[in-house]
């Protein structure tokens, strides 16, 4: 399959993150973002936007990250959608515990905003085979 | 025990074997002395009474022989009446006396023993019944009437003479008694006197020396007071530090008897002092946290120190976190019969690390999330995503990110020591080929090699090398000294980084030409946030904890670190990890 990574939603409660992570994904990745502030917006927006890849903060006040992916999977028209997980902490034993729950990369907090967007090309890249 | 008590007891232990060794031969001396006494007295006294029954007899045998000499002279005087008077009466006292005269023989005979008498006596029967003859002839001559015949039997010379060799007879026999009573009397008073110097002189020497060792019995029985209430104050000074240390120490036999405690268990289990409710530790500690001990009582009681953690809930359901330090109690014979056994209790420790940990992560992860956006902001700005920055505006906001980089780090560092020191990492150790993960460490600080202008250069052993480490915190450790060896060594220099085994471990070298480490810093190398100051020493600054972490994951690793200068200047930093030649894959 031919198709390339265009569209990335974005679900970050910091408004500061949730502007520079847009930027870097827009400006340097030139990627599609539809960014959300919360798990219930992200739930809401995902199946209009229909992203290829859903780049998710871990910790957040209405739902954790890990509770967005438990709903992305359980519905059927998003449970295939790809996760990465945006976490503080990104100690080795708890970046196990994120790709167990089925993410396809965990990217640590501060990340590289240069860097980002091929971080997460690549993941994409590699779920997609 | 305070000086005093001290010095009594150790005057004491001093002087003790001196004194039962001296009391011991002052009893037996005096005890054999007064035995030697009793015997001398005693056979002094038997002699003595020997010597006084010979007397006796001596007197008896010279009664019976005047007495016999007095009969015979009553005969003789009897005879000599009737042979005057002619009277009947005379001649019947004659007749009685003669009568005496041979029972007096024969009382003598049987009274007087044989031996030297027996020729006397004999000599006597001769001669008495020779003269009892002549007596009876004058009788009859007197009854015939012939007053001439008479008048020759009266002091016929015949009579006389056999009245003489009586006599001297009689003489011998009194001459031999008398000598022998002398020399009897004589023999018995020097063995009197003898044995009365040896008894009253031995008897004043055995009192005197037992009244030596009643003295020293004495001052034993002082001594061994003093002694006793030296070790009963040090007994009660060393309970009452036992019972005042905050943990519990205890004595435990090999058959998990508990023999000694400190008043800490009545504290934790609630029982009033002294009163011992429970003497095992299996009772003591409940079946559950009994298993966890199991293992480590079976080490200590091969001769081994054991430390080690458990957790067990009180009698109020309170859990207690417990840090256990078992030593064995070793024989001079090398048994083991039990264990001393001080258990802390660290669960208020172990809650400060807890909320330090979560601490420690709830400020790292609230620092990173602001971070994340300054980290961010700045790194579009330098890339000019937002516009192109004026040159000194481009400076600055480098400065800003290459600070913030290193804030990071410092936050990263700060998390991973604290898991790292407080047990939190899990450690997978397995079998792995050192030059493996040394190459690819090389390579990934190859580009900051070049940026500092050093040159990393590796060769590897000869045959397979192979250590038993975690694969990603051996990369780490390698990778912080790889980093460190090239932050400070000079620009054209190389790194030296070189593999060996060595017995049961395997050696790694990272070895470089920078200025070295003061050897007053040295031996605080691997403490955390330690760094080697001094400007010319500090061309780039770090966090103080690379070491630190390096120390603590080998330490996990079971593997140690270690530095040493390098001869013409530089730094060695090796560490070792057990050889993992059996391939096995465990948990750490």
């Amino acid at each position: 399959m031919d198709e390339e990574l265009q569209r990335i939603m974005l679900v970050e409660d910091d408004p500061d993150i949730r502007t520079v992570a847009g930027m870097a994904l827009e400006l340097v990745g030139g990627y599609t973002l539809r960014a959300c502030s919360g798990g219930a917006e992200a739930l809401q927006a995902v199946a209009d936007f229909n992203p290829q890849v859903v780049l998710l903060d871990v910790m957040m006040p209405d739902m954790d990250g890990p509770g967005v992916l438990s709903r992305l999977r359980a519905h059927p028209a998003t449970a295939g959608i790809p996760v990465i997980f945006l976490t503080a902490k990104a100690q080795a034993e708890e970046t196990e515990k994120l790709r167990a729950l089925g993410a396809i990369e965990v990217i640590a907090k501060p990340f590289d905003p240069i860097l980002l967007a091929d971080a997460v090309k690549t993941a994409w890249l590699r779920w997609r085979g | 025990m305070n000086s005093p008590t001290r010095a009594k007891a150790s005057r004491w232990r001093r002087l003790r074997p001196t004194f039962n060794v001296k009391i011991d031969f002052l009893l037996g001396l005096g005890l054999a002395i007064l035995v030697a006494v009793g015997v001398l007295a005693h056979r002094s006294i038997d002699t003595l009474v020997d010597t006084g029954r010979s007397e006796a007899g001596t007197y008896v045998t010279l009664g019976h022989l005047e007495t016999f000499l007095g009969s015979i002279r009553n005969a003789v005087a009897a005879q000599r009446t009737y042979l005057l008077t002619g009277s009947r009466s005379d001649l019947l006292i004659y007749a009685k006396a003669r009568v005496r005269v041979g029972r007096e023989l024969d009382n003598m005979r049987a009274q007087i023993p044989g031996g030297e008498h027996l020729q006397r006596l004999r000599d006597f029967q001769l001669v008495v019944g020779e003269r009892l003859q002549r007596l009876d002839a004058g009788i009859v001559v007197k009854l015939r009437g012939n007053p001439g015949a008479v008048r020759d039997q009266l002091g016929a010379p015949a009579a006389v003479a056999l009245d003489q060799r009586i006599d001297a007879i009689a003489e011998a026999f009194r001459a031999r008694e008398l000598q022998a009573l002398r020399a009897r009397r004589s023999e018995t008073g020097l063995n009197a006197d003898t044995s009365s110097f040896l008894i009253t002189w031995g008897t004043a020497f055995a009192c005197a020396l037992l009244a030596w060792a009643m003295i020293n019995i004495h001052r034993n029985q002082i001594g061994r007071r003093a002694a006793e209430r030296a070790v009963r104050a040090s007994e009660a000074q060393l309970r009452l530090i036992t019972d005042s240390v905050p943990a519990l120490i205890g004595y435990v036999s090999r058959d998990g008897q508990l023999l000694f405690h400190n008043r800490t268990l009545e504290r934790w289990f609630g029982s009033a002092p002294g009163n011992v409710f429970v003497d095992t530790l299996r009772g003591l500690f409940g079946e559950e946290s009994y298993r966890a001990m199991a293992p480590h009582i079976d080490t200590v009681l091969t001769g081994k120190a054991v430390d080690f953690n458990f957790s067990f809930y009180t009698p109020d359901k309170e859990v207690k976190n417990l840090s256990a330090q078992f030593v064995p109690r070793r024989e001079e014979t090398g048994a083991v019969p039990g264990f001393y056994a001080l258990v802390t209790d660290i669960t208020a420790l172990t809650e400060v690390e807890r909320i330090k940990s979560e601490f420690v992560a709830t400020v790292s992860h609230e620092l990173r999330t602001p971070l994340t956006s300054i980290r961010g902001s700045l790194g579009l700005l330098a890339a000019g995503v937002t516009g192109v920055l004026p040159d000194k505006a481009k400076q600055m906001v480098d400065i800003a990110m290459q600070n913030c980089d290193r804030l990071v780090r410092l936050i990263n560092d700060i998390l991973d020591s604290e898991r790292i020191m407080s047990g939190k990492v899990q450690f997978k150790l397995e079998s792995l080929d050192p030059s493996d993960v040394i190459e690819s460490c090389l390579r990934e600080t190859e580009s900051f090699a070049s940026a500092n202008g050093v040159r990393l250069q590796y060769a590897p052993p000869g045959g397979a090398v192979a250590v038993r480490a975690d694969r990603d915190r051996l990369a780490q450790v390698l990778t912080n000294l790889f980093s460190n060896a090239c932050k400070f060594s000079p620009s054209g220099s190389t790194v030296d980084v070189s593999l060996a085994t060595r017995g049961e471990k395997v050696r790694i070298d990272v070895c470089d030409r920078g200025p070295g480490v003061p050897a007053a810093l040295a031996p605080r190398l691997f403490e955390r946030f330690m760094q080697v100051d001094g400007s010319n020493l500090r061309r780039q600054s770090g966090t103080g904890l690379g070491l630190a972490i390096c120390k603590g994951i080998l330490e996990r690793m079971h593997g140690s670190i270690g530095y040493a200068p390098r001869e013409g200047g530089g730094s060695i930093f090796f560490f070792e990890l057990p050889n993992g030649r059996d391939g096995a894959v465990t948990n750490g």
